[in-house]
C-alpha cells in the first residue's frame, strides 16, 4: 500500500446553489499513520473538503483527490469507504444501534461478518475506547462525550486505516473534548492509523503532525503545530484565537522580558519565567 | 401512565425470550375470552397475580399507572349493568334494575378488559422496546413469501425506536423553550393549545430531517448498502422453559374452550 | 429583582421506580443586576436548578422566590406568565428552536405571546436584533439559511425581546468558534452593564467564568457545594481538584511559579486581567528586592 493516506491536488470546488467557490485550488498530501488537523473559523469550507476527501460529496472539478493512490469518485467509493472511518459533530445522530454493543456491531452485520468474530471485535473496540462496562446500555443514558467514544468504537471495530474527525469534539464540554483526543492519539499510535481532524479549536491541534489552516476556501498556512501556534498576527486575522502561553509572551515582552519566540506548553513556559526571575 | 415503558431487571418474567412473552400475551388474552364462568376466571387472575409477582414489579406503581384504564373500563361495565335489562331480577332501586344477566355482562367485561391491560402493561413493563422489535421482527419473517422487505422493516423499526427517547427528550426541551417565550401550551383554550403546537412540532421536523441526513451518511459510511446478507449480532435464545409456558397456555386454550357453555 | 432559594428538593418522577433526586436542600441568593456562573459536572443538577427560576419546574418541596413571587410546588401555572416575561432564558444549541418562516417572526414570538401588539412587536425585532449586532437585513431571511453562529445569536434576539429583567443562558457559547463565543460573551455582559439585567450563565468554561461572572454557585449531585466570588472558588485547591473542575489556565500557569519558587502573597490570578498584575507585580518586587 502506498505511503500516502491522502493527497489532494488542485482541488476547487463549487456548490451548485452558490456563486462563489467554496474552495480554491487546495493541494494537500498526509502520510500513512499522521495526524493531519484541519483548522479554520467556521464557514470557510473545511466540512466541504472533508466531504469531498470521503466521497461523500461528488468532486467535479479538475482536480484530484487520491485515498491511497485511489482516485474518489463515485465508482470506487464502495472501496474507499473501506478505508475511512469517520466521527461526526453530532453525537446523538450517529448511533445507530439501541445499546452501546449494537451500536457497535452495526458495520460489522453489514459487512456480514460471522456473529462468533463480531462479538469478539465489538469487545475490543469497546475495550480499546474504555466503554466495555457501558456495553448494554442505551444512548439516552449516556454522556455526549461517552456516545462520541461509542462512535469512534463503532468506527475502530471495522479496522480503518483512516479515522476522519467532523469536528467531533465541538458539542463537547472540556473534559470530554480532552479525553476523546487524548484517546484518539492512544488509538493512532497503537494501531498506526492515519488521522484527519477538522476543528475550529486551536486548543485540539497540540497533539497533530501537520496543520492547516483554511480561510475563506483557501489553504492559508500549513506546517507543523509548533510552527503554526506563533503565528500570533495570522492566526488573529483568521479569526482564530491566539494561544494561551504566546498572549503571555506578549505581555512578557512590555514588561521588557524577552523570551524566544517558540510554542511551548504552560509547565515549559513557567520554567522559562521562573528561570529569567530567579536570575535577576 | 406506564403502558408502553420498560423497567429493567432480572426476573424470570424479564429473562423469557420475548417472541414466548409475546405470544403468551397473545394466548392469555384469547383465553380470558373463554373463560366466561368464575372458576376459568379465577384461574386465569391467579396467573396473572403470579406473573405480576414474579416480575418484581412494585404493585403500587403498577396500580397507579394502570389506575386510568381501571376506572375507564370499571364505567363502562357499571353501563352496562345498569342498561342491560334482561334476565331475572336481582335487585332494584327506584328506576333501577339490576338484572342477573347485566350483573354478568358487567363482571365479565371488567374482568376481560382489565385482564387485557394488565397483561399487556405486565408485557412492556418486563421487555424492552428493543426486544419487542426483534420479537415482531422475528414473527413477521413468514411474511416474506410475500416479498415484504422484513429486514428493512425491522432495521427502521429498531432505528426508530432507539429514536423515541432521543425524541421525547428534545420535545421537552424545545417546549421548554417556547414556554419560556410565553408560549401558551398549557392555556384551557383549545385553539390556543393548537396554536402553541407549530413552535414545537416545526423544530422537530427540522431537527429529524437533519438527523436523517447524518444517520444516513453515517449508516453508508459503517458500509450499509441494501440490507441484504447482513449478519446478526443480536439473537434470541428460546429455551425449554418458553416451549413450556406456551404448551401450558395452548392446554388451558383448549380445556377452556372445550369446556366452555 | 432578587432571586432567593429557600431548602429547595426536586424529585423527578416521585413514587415510581424512575424516581430521581435531582436538588437536595438547596439554598442561594442572587442579588438583582449581578452576574452568576453555575458550574458543576453533567448531572449535578445545574438545568434542574435553573427550570426553577421560571417556574418551568417547581420545587418538589421548599420555595423559590424571585421577586415579589414566591413559587412552591402548590403555585398554578396562571401565576407564572407575568414571570416567565420577566425571566428570559436560552437554552442550550438554541438554534434548535427556532421555528418561524422569518427571523422576524421568530423573534416577535415571545412579545407577542406576552401580549404585545402586532406593530410593536415589529419594532421590537428590530431593535432586538440590532442588540445581538445584526442588521435589518437579516428580518426576511429564513432562520434555516444562516450559518451557526447567526443563527445563535437569532434565539438570543428571541429571548431579549422581551425585555427580561434576568436573562438566564444555558452553555451559549456551546459549539461556537472563538469569534463566535467571544461575540456572544461581551454581548451578555454589555446587557448586564448597560441595562442592568440580571446575567445567570451555566458554562463548563471557566476561562469564560472567570473572565465575566462576579459570583459562582458550585453544584455537585444536586447539591449547592459554595456560592463565592470565581477567585475564592478556583484558587479553592481542595474543592476544585476533589470535584474534578478544571481552573482557568492563568490559575493553572501561576501555580507552576509559585511551586517553582516565585514569590507572591495576595489571591491566585483567574483570568487575564489580573494574570497580567500578578506579572507586573512579581517582577516589581523581585527589582525591589533586588535593590535592597
Amino acid at each position: 500500500m502506498s505511503n500516502k493516506a491522502l493527497e489532494i491536488k488542485n482541488l476547487s470546488f463549487k456548490y451548485r446553489h452558490n456563486s462563489k467557490e467554496t474552495l480554491k485550488k487546495i493541494n494537500l498530501s498526509v502520510e500513512k499513520g499522521k495526524w493531519l488537523s484541519i483548522l479554520s473559523r467556521n464557514g470557510s469550507g473545511k466540512t466541504t473538503l472533508i466531504k469531498l476527501a470521503a466521497g461523500l460529496l461528488e468532486n467535479s472539478s479538475k482536480g484530484s483527490i487520491k485515498i491511497f493512490d485511489q482516485e474518489v469518485n463515485q465508482e470506487n467509493f464502495a472501496s474507499i469507504k473501506e478505508h475511512i472511518g469517520m466521527v461526526f459533530q453530532n453525537p446523538d445522530n450517529q448511533f445507530v444501534g439501541p445499546t452501546v454493543q449494537d451500536d457497535v456491531a452495526f458495520g460489522l452485520e453489514n459487512k456480514s461478518i460471522e456473529r462468533n468474530e463480531m462479538i469478539e471485535r465489538v469487545d475490543s473496540a469497546l475495550k480499546d475506547v474504555e466503554m466495555i462496562e457501558f456495553a448494554n446500555r442505551e444512548p439516552n443514558s449516556l454522556s455526549g462525550g461517552q456516545k462520541q467514544r461509542v462512535a469512534l468504537a463503532s468506527v475502530l471495530a471495522l479496522q480503518p486505516d483512516i479515522i476522519i474527525l467532523d469536528e467531533a469534539t465541538s458539542m463537547l464540554d472540556p473534559k470530554g473534548r480532552k479525553s476523546l483526543l487524548k484517546l484518539v492519539q492512544k488509538l493512532r499510535s497503537q494501531y498506526k492509523i492515519t488521522v484527519i481532524a477538522i476543528t475550529h479549536d486551536i486548543q485540539e491541534i497540540e497533539q497533530s503532525d501537520q496543520v492547516i489552516i483554511i480561510d475563506g476556501g483557501k489553504k492559508k498556512l500549513e506546517g507543523k503545530p509548533a510552527k503554526i501556534l506563533i503565528e500570533d498576527e495570522k492566526l488573529e486575522s483568521f479569526g482564530l484565537e491566539v494561544p494561551f502561553t504566546k498572549r503571555v509572551r506578549k505581555r512578557l515582552f512590555e514588561l521588557g522580558i524577552i523570551l524566544p519566540n517558540d510554542y511551548e506548553s504552560k509547565e515549559m513556559v513557567a520554567n522559562k519565567i521562573w528561570k529569567y526571575y530567579s536570575k535577576m | 401512565m406506564i403502558f408502553g415503558r420498560y423497567v429493567s431487571g432480572d426476573s424470570f418474567i424479564h429473562k423469557l425470550d420475548p417472541r414466548d412473552k409475546l405470544i403468551s400475551a397473545t394466548l392469555i388474552i384469547i383465553i380470558s375470552f373463554l373463560a366466561n364462568e368464575p372458576l376459568s376466571a379465577l384461574i386465569l387472575g391467579l396467573i396473572c397475580l403470579l406473573i405480576l409477582l414474579v416480575s418484581k414489579i412494585k404493585l403500587l406503581f403498577f396500580f397507579r399507572g394502570i389506575r386510568f384504564f381501571l376506572i375507564m373500563i370499571a364505567f363502562t361495565a357499571i353501563l352496562q349493568l345498569l342498561f342491560a335489562n334482561n334476565g331475572e331480577e336481582l335487585f332494584s332501586v327506584g328506576p333501577i334494575r339490576i338484572t342477573s344477566f347485566g350483573a354478568k355482562i358487567a363482571s365479565l367485561t371488567f374482568f376481560r378488559f382489565s385482564l387485557a391491560i394488565i397483561i399487556a402493561t405486565l408485557f412492556t413493563l418486563t421487555t424492552s422496546m428493543i426486544q419487542i422489535s426483534d420479537a415482531v421482527g422475528y414473527l413477521i419473517r413468514p411474511l416474506k413469501i410475500f416479498k415484504l422487505p422484513v429486514d428493512d422493516i425491522v432495521l427502521t423499526l429498531s432505528i426508530a425506536l432507539r429514536f423515541i427517547p432521543t425524541m421525547l427528550q428534545e420535545i421537552s426541551t424545545i417546549s421548554d423553550a417556547q414556554k419560556a417565550r410565553g408560549s401558551s401550551l398549557n392555556s384551557r383554550s383549545i385553539a390556543k393549545k393548537i396554536k402553541a403546537i407549530v413552535p414545537i412540532l416545526m423544530p422537530l421536523f427540522i431537527a429529524s430531517v437533519r438527523r436523517a441526513e447524518d444517520l444516513a451518511t453515517a449508516m453508508i459510511m459503517r458500509g450499509y448498502s441494501d440490507g441484504k446478507n447482513r449478519t446478526k449480532f443480536r439473537i434470541m435464545k428460546w429455551k425449554n422453559r418458553d416451549t413450556l409456558i406456551i404448551l401450558f397456555l395452548l392446554f388451558l386454550l383448549i380445556f377452556f374452550g372445550i369446556t366452555k357453555k | 429583582m432578587e432571586i432567593l432559594f429557600k431548602n429547595v428538593d426536586y424529585i423527578y418522577q416521585p413514587n415510581s421506580p424512575f424516581q430521581f433526586k435531582a436538588l437536595t436542600d438547596v439554598n442561594l441568593k442572587i442579588e438583582s443586576g449581578s452576574f452568576t456562573a453555575i458550574i458543576g459536572k453533567t448531572g449535578s443538577g445545574k438545568s434542574t436548578l435553573i427550570r426553577h427560576l421560571n417556574g418551568l419546574l417547581k420545587p418538589s418541596s421548599g420555595e423559590v422566590k424571585i421577586g415579589n413571587l414566591t413559587i412552591t410546588s402548590s403555585i398554578k401555572e396562571s401565576q407564572l406568565s407575568d414571570l416567565r416575561r420577566k425571566v428570559g432564558m436560552l437554552f442550550q444549541f438554541p438554534e434548535q428552536q427556532l421555528f418561524a418562516d422569518t427571523v422576524e417572526h421568530d423573534i416577535e414570538f415571545g412579545p407577542i405571546n406576552f401580549g404585545t401588539t402586532k406593530e410593536k412587536a415589529k419594532k421590537i425585532a428590530r431593535e432586538s436584533l440590532k442588540k445581538v449586532g445584526l442588521n435589518d437585513e437579516f428580518l426576511n431571511r429564513s432562520p434555516l439559511e444562516l450559518s451557526g453562529g447567526q443563527m445563535r445569536r437569532v434565539a438570543l434576539a428571541g429571548v431579549l425581546a422581551v425585555k427580561p429583567d434576568i436573562l438566564v443562558l444555558d452553555e451559549p457559547t456551546a459549539g461556537l468558534d472563538f469569534i463566535g463565543k467571544k461575540e456572544i460573551m461581551k454581548l451578555i455582559k454589555k446587557l448586564q452593564l448597560e441595562e442592568h439585567t440580571t446575567i445567570i450563565l451555566v458554562s463548563n468554561s471557566m476561562e469564560d467564568v472567570a473572565d465575566y461572572a462576579e459570583e459562582v454557585i458550585l453544584l455537585s449531585k444536586g447539591k449547592v457545594i459554595k456560592q463565592a466570588s470565581p477567585n475564592k472558588i478556583f484558587s479553592n485547591k481542595e474543592i476544585t481538584s476533589a470535584l474534578g473542575i478544571e481552573t482557568p489556565q492563568t490559575t493553572v500557569l501561576a501555580e507552576f511559579l509559585l511551586e517553582r519558587g516565585v514569590d507572591f502573597k495576595g489571591s491566585l490570578p483567574i483570568n487575564e486581567k489580573s494574570f497580567n498584575n500578578f506579572l507586573k507585580k512579581i517582577f516589581e518586587e523581585k527589582k525591589k528586592t533586588r535593590i535592597l
